[in-house]
């Protein structure tokens, strides 16, 4: 299960010693229980993602949740509009912690193509992002992709805000 | 020194053939004179601009003449397609007692026929009747002209925004208005600070 401990004095005694936030996470990452904020083309794909080709089920993350009160993985798929920032403000906030948030594609992440007066350049200008998704729309493999960097922040083998640092030097 | 022959140009054939195309000719030419006796005062001008038949008229009277479109039997324009406007601000001769031009098309189903109604208001009060009462589609499209153009429908039974948020303080598609709005974008308060 990758979260067992092995003592050389206890082996083959039957048991095995772990740390308690190591045993929560790996049930936190293998039941994922997304809240999908999809508002245009990328919530598509999100949904490829959930169907058998690509099966994100295998994952443990086919449980999608309509309420924000039982999700823990916000995925912001799609176009976020004047109108519509309060609302994913609002949904952020009622989701219990601990939770995560995926931006995907370019209108999530930075407004994509539309430079206009009603268009959010960016959500997380607004609530903290822990996984970009580039593409127009992404395909489904990265949003899969996604989902496992999450799953390494929730068990620890990542930091979080490891994926959104900026990985080249501002001139 | 002779001249070489040169081959005539071969023009695409789509321009003639939408001019001779009979569902076009059909659904477009209105004859001027039916329209003329039908209206009567009510219209400044009746024009066929782009095979289409266009209608010009002034606020006091665009809602009468509707009235008239959809009640005559003969006329019989019983579908609204739609309300806009356009921003003449941009225009060369640009005046600002045209700014806007408040366009309502109707189409006659029974008989094919469309009609383009277009009405000038001024900057400073634009102002144009309500059609809700004649034809009631009209309301919702007259409060995203409201919305997008400020433009104020007089007897509207509910005249608020419809596209943008209440709390909006621009008219968007006005050609004075940016097209990355004035920071209202960027105008949130994240999730954290809010507690």
């Amino acid at each position: 299960m990758g979260i067992e401990q092995m003592i050389p004095s206890l082996a083959g005694e039957g048991f095995f010693t772990t740390q308690i936030n190591k045993v929560i996470g790996w049930a936190r990452k293998n039941s994922l229980w997304p809240y999908p904020f999809g508002t245009a083309c990328c919530a598509i794909e999100m949904m490829a993602t959930l169907n058998s080709r690509y099966d994100l089920s295998r994952f443990g993350t086919e449980v999608i949740r309509f309420s924000p009160r039982q999700s823990d993985l916000l995925i912001v798929s799609g176009r976020v509009v004047l109108k519509m920032m309060p609302v994913l403000t609002e949904i952020y906030q009622q989701m219990g912690e601990p939770k995560w948030v995926i931006s995907m594609g370019a209108c999530a992440s930075t407004g994509g193509v539309f430079n206009t007066y009603p268009q959010i350049q960016g959500v997380d200008q607004f609530i903290p992002v822990d996984v970009y998704v580039p593409g127009c729309p992404p395909r489904p493999e990265s949003l899969i992709d996604a989902v496992l960097k999450i799953q390494q922040i929730i068990d620890g083998q990542a930091e979080r805000g490891e994926f959104t640092r900026p990985t080249v030097e501002a001139n | 020194m002779s001249e070489a022959v040169k081959p005539e140009p071969k023009l695409p054939p789509t321009h003639d053939a939408h001019a001779k195309s009979p569902r076009v000719l059909e659904e477009n030419q209105l004859d001027h004179d039916l329209l003329r006796r039908k209206f009567g005062a009510l219209v400044t001008d009746i024009r066929t601009e782009y095979k289409q038949t266009v209608i010009y008229t002034t606020p006091a009277n665009v809602v009468k003449a509707l009235a008239i479109a959809q009640g005559d039997p003969e006329l019989n324009f019983n579908m609204l397609t739609d309300i806009t406007a356009v921003d003449n601000m941009r225009r060369a001769d640009f005046d600002p007692e045209k700014r806007f031009t408040v366009i309502h098309t109707v189409y006659s189903v029974p008989n094919k026929k469309r009609i383009r109604f277009e009405t000038v208001v001024g900057e400073s009060d634009p102002r144009v009747p309500s059609a809700a009462a004649v034809y009631k589609g009209a309301a919702w499209v007259e409060r995203e002209v409201f919305d997008m153009f400020g433009v104020i429908f007089d007897g509207h039974p509910d005249l608020r925004r419809v596209l943008m948020p209440d709390y909006y303080e621009h008219f968007p598609l006005r050609k004075d208005y940016p097209l990355t709005g004035r920071g209202e974008r960027d105008n949130f308060v994240r999730a954290e600070e809010l507690g």
